[in-house]
C-alpha cells in the first residue's frame, strides 16, 4: 500500500483523522471522573451495542479467522463460534447483575460486597495484568500488519499505533471512545459484508451457496502445498492461473484428500479443543474492557439489550467470515499456495483479507479493508487502555493511595496511567515481536476465565461466598493458568505429570472454582450479601 | 456479616427475595443447559478424535458445519428468551 497505492492510503488516512477527531469531540463531554470512565453512564443501549461489537472484534477476528479458514477451512472456524458463544454466556449470567452491583469496575462488585483494601489491590493488579497482556497482540499484530501493508519498518508502526492509542484515550475518554468503537464496528461489519457480496456477484454468478458447494470440492492450500510437485496444471491462454484452475487441478489430481468442509483435520484432540472452547466460553467474563462498557448504560436492562445488539451482530459477522473465508481461499488459490511453498504461513493469514479486498475491488476495497483492521485494533486497544487507568484511578488513587484526591486529579492520574501503560505494552510488544498473536490471545482468555470470570459470577449467584474464597480464587487461577501459558511457551510438555494444553483454562478454571468453594465453605465472612444480592437482582 | 464500608450496596426499597433469587438462577442455569449442550457437542465433533461423527453427510454437507450454524441460532433464541424472561420479571 503506502504511496504505490494512494487511494487506498488516503482512505486510511481520512478514517485515522476521523476517529481522532472524534475523541477530540467526546473531550467536550468529558468533565469528570465518571464521564471519563464510563460517560456518565448516559450511552444509550443501541450504541453501546454497536461499541461492544467495536471493542470486541479485534484484528485476530477480522483479519485472523477468515485468513486462517482460506488456509485451513472449516476447522478454523471454530475459535469464531467460541468468540460468539462467551456473549451469551456473558449475558445471561452476569450482564444485568453486574451493572446493578457495579459502578466503575471489576473491583467495584467485589468489593461493593466485601470491601476491603486487599481485595480492590488484587482486582486491580488483575486487571491490568490481563489488559496489559491483551494489548500487547494488538500493537504486535498492527505493527506486523501495516509493515506488511505500509512497507514501513515494525518499529515505526509500532510507535505510530501506540501513539494514536494513548493519544485517543487522553482527548476523548469513555465517551469519544464509545463512538469511535461503535463507528467501527459499523465498518468492520459492513467491510465484512461488503467482501461477501463482492465476492459472490463477481465469482460466484451471484449466489452465495455456490461458495460452499464449490468449497465442498476443493482441497486446502494447508493440504495441499504437501502435493504440489505433483500437480498437473493444464495450459490456459493467458499462460497464468485462472483462480479455480489451480484448485481444479489439484482435485483432479488428488481425489481422496479432504475438502474444505471436511471437520476434524486441523482441529486439535478432544482435551485441547475442550479447553481452548472453555476458555474462549468463559474469557470474556473476564475481561475488564468487556465488562466496562456495562457500566455506561442506565440500569441492568439496558445492559442486557445493548448485549443483544452486541449478540446479533456477531453472529452476522461470524457467519459472514465462513463464507468470506472460503470464497479467498478459492480466488487466491494460487497466490496463498505460493505463501505457504515460501514458508509465510503467518504473512498468507493476516494478508489473506486485504489481497482479497484489492483482488475484489482493486484500492478502493483495499483502503476500507486496511480502515477495518486498523478500526478492529484501535478500538480493542483503546477499551483496554480505558478500563485498565479507571483500575488504577478509581480503585488504586481514588480508593487507596489518596482518597480525598478531587476529580481533576483523578482524572490527570487516570491520563498519566494511559501514558504509562501504553509506554509499557509498547516495550513489550517489541520485546515479543516475534511471538505468535493468536497464542498471546489465547492466554489472556485463559488468564481471564481462571480469575475474574468464575469469580464474579459466584458473586453475583452465590449467597455462601465469603472473601477469603474471592481472594483464595483469583490467587489460584491467576498462578495456574500463568503456569501452564509459561509451560507452553516454553514448550514444557508437562507439569508434575500433567499435560500442558494449548489454552490454561480447562485446569485454571477447575482449580480456581474448587478454591472459591472450598475455601468459601472453611470462612464466615460474606460480606453484606444479603444487601448487595438484592442490589444485583433488582429489576 | 456486615461490612462497615459497603453498607449502602442496596439502595432504599430494595429488599433481599431468596426466593425471586433463585428462580432466577434457576432460569439462568436452564438457558446456559441448552446452549452449552449445543456448543460443546459442536465443539467435540469437530475434533480429530471424533471427526468420524463429524463428517456424517446430511444433505450433501457434513453434521460439523450444521453444529456450527445450530450454535448460533440456539445462542440467538437464548438471547430473546432471556430478554423475554426479564419483560416477565
Amino acid at each position: 500500500m503506502g504511496f504505490e497505492n494512494p487511494i487506498a492510503f488516503t482512505i486510511l488516512v481520512v478514517s485515522l483523522i476521523a476517529v481522532v477527531y472524534v475523541s477530540w469531540w467526546g473531550k467536550k463531554h468529558t468533565s469528570t471522573t465518571t464521564d471519563f470512565y464510563v460517560a456518565g453512564g448516559k450511552i444509550s443501549p443501541r450504541l453501546n451495542g454497536w461499541a461492544m461489537f467495536g471493542d470486541y472484534c479485534s484484528a485476530a477476528s477480522f483479519l485472523g479467522v477468515a485468513g486462517a479458514i482460506a488456509l485451513t477451512g472449516i476447522d478454523s472456524w471454530w475459535v469464531a463460534i467460541g468468540f460468539f458463544g462467551a456473549w451469551i454466556f456473558v449475558l445471561v449470567a452476569l450482564a444485568g447483575p453486574l451493572k446493578s452491583s457495579g459502578k466503575f469496575t471489576v473491583a467495584d462488585v467485589l468489593v461493593g460486597r466485601f470491601g476491603g483494601r486487599s481485595l480492590k489491590f488484587l482486582a486491580m493488579f488483575t486487571t491490568v495484568v490481563i489488559g496489559t497482556l491483551y494489548l500487547v497482540p494488538q500493537i504486535v499484530g498492527a505493527g506486523h500488519l501495516f509493515q506488511l501493508l505500509l512497507g514501513w519498518d515494525y518499529m515505526v508502526t509500532v510507535f505510530v499505533s501506540a501513539f494514536i492509542m494513548g493519544l485517543m484515550v487522553i482527548l476523548g475518554g469513555m465517551m469519544g471512545t464509545t463512538y469511535n468503537q461503535a463507528i467501527q464496528g459499523v465498518i468492520l461489519l459492513v467491510a465484512m459484508l461488503l467482501l461477501f457480496v463482492l465476492a459472490a456477484l463477481i465469482y460466484f454468478g451471484g449466489n452465495p451457496f455456490a461458495i460452499i458447494s464449490q468449497a465442498m470440492t476443493t482441497v486446502p492450500p494447508t493440504q495441499a502445498v504437501g502435493v504440489m510437485a505433483q500437480v498437473v496444471v493444464p495450459p490456459t491462454p493467458e499462460g497464468a492461473y485462472g483462480p479455480f484452475v489451480l484448485a481444479e487441478a489439484v482435485r483432479a489430481g488428488f481425489a481422496n484428500l479432504p475438502h474444505a468442509l471436511t471437520p476434524g483435520i486441523a482441529t486439535p484432540d478432544v482435551w485441547n479443543q475442550v479447553s481452548l472452547v472453555l476458555g474462549l466460553l468463559l474469557g470474556v467474563a473476564g475481561l475488564p474492557h468487556i465488562l466496562i462498557r456495562f457500566y455506561t448504560v442506565k440500569d441492568a436492562k439496558d445492559a442486557k439489550k445493548g448485549a443483544e445488539i452486541t449478540i446479533i451482530g456477531l453472529a452476522v459477522f461470524y457467519i459472514a467470515v465462513l463464507f468470506v473465508g472460503f470464497a479467498t481461499m478459492m480466488i487466491l488459490y494460487p497466490a496463498l499456495i505460493e505463501m505457504l511453498q515460501a514458508g509465510q504461513r503467518g504473512r498468507a493469514t493476516n494478508m489473506a483479507i486485504p489481497l482479497l479486498g484489492m483482488e475484489l475491488g482493486g484500492e478502493v476495497v483495499l483502503g476500507i479493508i486496511a480502515a477495518g483492521a486498523m478500526a478492529a485494533m484501535l478500538s480493542t486497544s483503546v477499551g483496554l487502555l480505558i478500563s485498565m487507568t479507571t483500575s488504577l484511578s478509581h480503585d488504586v488513587y481514588a480508593g487507596v493511595l489518596r482518597p480525598n484526591s478531587t476529580d481533576r486529579e483523578r482524572l490527570v492520574f487516570a491520563k498519566l496511567g494511559a501514558v504509562v501503560l501504553t509506554v509499557i505494552a509498547l516495550l513489550a510488544s517489541i520485546w515479543l515481536k516475534d511471538q505468535n498473536v493468536a497464542i498471546l490471545v489465547a492466554m489472556c482468555f485463559g488468564i481471564a476465565a481462571s480469575t475474574f470470570a468464575p469469580v464474579l459470577i459466584l458473586s453475583v449467584w452465590w449467597k455462601g461466598l465469603t472473601k477469603e474464597g474471592v481472594i483464595a480464587g483469583l490467587v489460584v487461577g491467576l498462578i495456574v493458568s500463568l503456569v501452564f501459558t509459561f509451560a507452553r511457551f516454553s514448550d514444557v510438555p508437562e507439569i508434575m505429570g500433567i499435560r500442558v494444553l494449548g489454552n490454561p483454562a480447562l485446569y485454571g478454571v477447575p482449580a480456581a472454582l474448587l478454591s472459591i468453594i472450598l475455601v468459601s465453605l472453611l470462612t464466615k465472612n460474606t460480606g453484606n450479601a444479603r444487601e448487595f444480592l438484592a442490589a444485583a437482582h433488582r429489576n | 456479616m456486615t461490612n462497615p464500608s459497603t453498607k449502602d450496596a442496596a439502595p432504599p426499597g430494595v429488599v433481599y427475595d431468596e426466593a425471586a433469587i433463585k428462580r432466577k438462577l434457576g432460569a439462568a442455569i436452564g438457558l446456559l443447559a441448552i446452549f452449552c449442550v449445543t456448543y460443546f457437542t459442536a465443539a467435540v465433533i469437530a475434533t480429530r478424535d471424533f471427526r468420524a461423527i463429524g463428517q456424517i453427510d446430511i444433505l450433501g454437507m457434513p453434521l460439523a458445519l450444521y453444529a456450527g450454524l445450530l450454535v448460533f441460532i440456539v445462542g440467538l433464541v437464548v438471547t430473546r428468551m432471556c430478554l423475554n424472561q426479564d419483560k416477565g420479571d
